[in-house]
């Protein structure tokens, strides 16, 4: 077991930021933090990083209490910083510098990823002269440079482009080949989806749903059904018992009770003789599974 | 609570304020200004005496004529004649008072040219200088020929009266005046000026240092939080690691800069003095002890008056050696510290970086408040037994006020060693009890990005952690 959080809190007077969260990463890959705004993400991760004090607890790396001061762990904040009138490259060395690392192995470091993230033409530049996409991979060489083990990105997407979006993308593909123990936090739920194994889904400091991505996904079956014909469905929908959720021009989409209702329903649009376009019969989203728990949690608060 | 990587935290810091613009700009302007002022200081005189006259300069003889009329029955020309040579001065001579109508028309439309007279009155002998009417001499180089003049006369009748050279520098000893009460040390005006000029000189420059640079460790702090670079340290260092890292590069930046303010001034002291010494060799003032005698160079003079002074400095400073430089070095960075401890905690409590005037307040207040205890009891407050009043003592043993305090009391010798010591244990032991404090809140302080922190939000975090 690499790294063990275990029933970690944190209380500011009355308010409960945090109330006993515990995970585990026993194998590299990344681990997703999910949560409305206010869930306690941040606190969880500060905590793990040691830069917050907590209530009660313990953050374990290979056995022993994590200190980032004496292991290698790469931050990407959620709030990017630089400082804003100082040389990017001399930032960074700073930073390097703070981690341990040796002048050579420095540049060495900066050279690979100034080149692999596309910043080369910005070497002299202060860091208010960068964009605000320029600055992000500024801030995620900060994270990289010492090729830390444990690798904590908070948000890594946000306000990125298409294209630079991507380049993230490729860069965490990269780490995780590397066999990197990865925590992550992202509002965009494709991106949790792409490269999640296990979740924790967070409201209000509580951890609401927790588990392998893809056995919570299992657990709930292939219950959404998405239907596009050149036809009218609506009334063979409804023979078999079914009433849409959603109706967009591009899909009709239901909620049924088990494969048996979706089969009864496309039997029933073949012998109508209506043509088919796409009958999608999947899991639920990470999205929907989040909605689903983040309005059960607060459901259960209200009572 | 580890401080490792304090020294990464300190070089960094060290090196961007060192190539920082407001730096370079703010140490070369007041470096400039202090040269400037003791090239300044060592001009001064120049510029007074071009003001009193169109004639030459003190110290610079404009003068190439001298008519004497010796009627003082006592010397006569040829006694004058060495001083008057070595100036380079014609020296017409008479004992004939008759001939004074003659000389002074002679003076009164020439040029350049002086009319002496000696004169035997009922109880004294009178010493007239006589200047041309085109104002080619100045009132003050009238009056130093007068004095060279006088030099010479009293020599002379000494000499005349049977007495060698010995008894003759025995006879014009200078001698002084002094009155107090019976016991007490007689006290010296000059020195008195300077012992008051210390304190406050001393006094405001390690204020401004203080109170400049403890501002720019909270501002510094401030900006590592608002721009949210202190979460990226984080993860490397420890908060702690990160204010004394900023507190020490800051206090070595400030001691530099006050190095490099002395450095200038030294150096404009170097070329203003040597400039002092030829003014003050040229105006031979009456208050030279010794006065001028015959032979003697005008320049001994000079430097026995620039010695005067630096020995009245000197008294002044009586506590000035090796020991006593250690010991200011150390109250200063000590009281940085102190300061800084305030001001770095300011600086990590507040959330938005236009804040910091606002929450910078108390520490300006309390800045203000150890300056005028330190500064203001030396010159307001009656001093009672040795030369000490209650505040005085008070701002010696106070660390808002010590910083301050100390470095002129111990220049002065206002304070002895043993008080100095335990002034200095004061100061290390409140800023080692405020260290605690200050490490116990900042962890909390530097993380909180919520509402507006009060002081008894912070007191209650230092008695939760």
């Amino acid at each position: 077991m690499s790294l063990q959080v275990t029933n970690i809190s944190k209380q500011y007077g009355s308010f409960t930021a945090l109330k006993g969260l515990s995970f585990s990463l026993d194998e590299p890959g990344v681990y997703a933090l999910l949560g409305t705004n206010g869930a306690g993400k941040t606190t969880a991760i500060r905590i793990i990083l040691g830069m917050l004090s907590k209530n009660s607890g313990e953050v374990l790396w290979k056995g022993k209490a994590l200190s980032p001061v004496t292991e290698k762990v790469g931050y990407l904040a959620e709030e990017r910083g630089l400082y804003p009138k100082f040389k990017i490259l001399e930032q960074l060395h700073y930073f390097a510098e703070l981690k341990g690392m040796k002048k050579p192995d420095i540049n060495k470091a900066i050279d690979y990823w100034f080149e692999r993230l596309e910043l080369n033409d910005y070497r002299t530049k202060t860091a208010e002269q960068l964009s605000k996409g320029n600055q992000q991979k500024i801030q995620l060489v900060a994270a990289l440079i010492a090729d830390p083990e444990l690798l904590i990105l908070d948000e890594p997407l946000s306000g990125l482009d298409p294209v630079n979006a991507n380049l993230f993308k490729e860069v965490i593909n990269e780490e995780i080949a590397k066999k990197k123990y990865i925590i992550m936090s992202c509002h965009q739920m494709p991106v949790i989806e792409e490269f999640c194994n296990d979740i924790t889904i967070m409201h209000h400091g509580n951890a609401v749903l927790q588990g392998n991505l893809n056995e919570i996904k299992k657990s709930y079956g292939r219950v959404n059904l998405s239907v596009k014909a050149d036809g009218d469905i609506l009334p063979l929908a409804q023979q078999c018992g079914l009433t849409p959720v959603a109706v967009t021009p591009s899909n009709i989409d239901f909620k049924i009770k088990d494969e048996a209702q979706a089969k009864q329903l496309l039997n029933k649009i073949v012998a109508a003789d209506i043509p088919l376009v796409r009958f999608d019969l999947r899991e639920p989203s990470l999205h929907e599974i989040f909605v689903e728990h983040i309005e059960k949690a607060e459901e259960k608060e209200d009572k | 609570m580890s401080t490792h990587g304090w020294q990464k935290v300190f070089k960094f810091t060290f090196m961007q304020q060192l190539k920082s613009k407001a730096f370079i700009i703010s140490s070369a302007l007041i470096c400039t200004l202090i040269f400037s002022m003791m090239i300044l200081l060592g001009l001064l005189p120049t510029f007074s005496d071009e003001g009193d006259s169109t004639g030459g300069a003190t110290g610079d003889i404009t003068v190439n004529k001298v008519y004497l009329i010796d009627d003082s029955g006592i010397t006569n020309g040829e006694d004058y004649k060495t001083a008057f040579d070595e100036m380079k001065v014609e020296l017409i001579t008479s004992a004939d008072k008759a001939t004074t109508d003659t000389y002074s028309d002679a003076v009164k439309n020439g040029t350049a040219c002086l009319l002496l007279t000696l004169t035997k009155e009922e109880e004294y002998i009178s010493i007239y200088a006589g200047r041309p009417a085109d104002n080619s001499v100045s009132s003050d180089e009238a009056r130093t020929i007068a004095t060279l003049t006088e030099s010479v006369f009293n020599y002379a009748r000494l000499e005349k009266y049977g007495l060698d050279n010995n008894q003759i520098a025995a006879a014009l000893t200078p001698t002084s005046k002094d009155t107090t009460i019976v016991g007490e040390e007689a006290v010296n005006p000059i020195v008195e000026v300077i012992k008051s000029m210390v304190p406050m000189l001393s006094s405001l420059i390690l204020f401004v240092l203080i109170i400049v640079y403890g501002q720019l460790v909270a501002q510094s702090i401030a900006l590592e939080k608002t721009s949210k670079v202190m979460e990226l340290l984080l993860t490397s260092v420890r908060p702690l690691a990160v204010i004394i890292g900023k507190i020490l590069a800051m206090g070595s930046l400030s001691l530099m800069q006050f190095m490099m303010f002395i450095l200038s001034g030294a150096l404009g002291g170097v070329i203003a003095v040597p400039m002092l010494m030829n003014q003050a060799a040229g105006s031979l003032t009456p208050s030279v002890p010794g006065g001028m005698i015959p032979g003697g160079a005008a320049n001994e003079a000079g430097t026995d008056f620039i010695n005067e002074i630096i020995g009245y400095v000197g008294e002044a400073l009586s506590g000035f050696n090796a020991i006593s430089i250690i010991y200011i070095v150390i109250v200063f960075l000590v009281g940085f510290i102190f300061f800084a401890l305030i001001a770095g905690l300011i600086g990590a409590s507040i959330n938005r970086s236009e804040d910091l005037n606002n929450a910078m307040q108390p520490f300006a207040i309390i800045g203000v408040a150890g300056f005028y205890l330190a500064y203001f009891p030396s010159i307001f407050a009656p001093l009672e037994d040795g030369g000490r009043n209650l505040f005085m003592t008070l701002s010696y043993y106070l660390p808002i006020s010590s910083p301050f305090a100390l470095p002129s009391a111990m220049l002065t010798g206002n304070m002895n060693a043993l008080e100095g010591a335990i002034s200095l244990i004061v100061l290390l032991v409140s800023t080692v009890l405020l260290a605690v404090l200050v490490a116990r809140i900042y962890e909390q302080v530097i993380m909180h990005t919520g509402n507006k922190l009060k002081i008894s939000d912070i007191l209650g975090m230092a008695k939760n952690k």
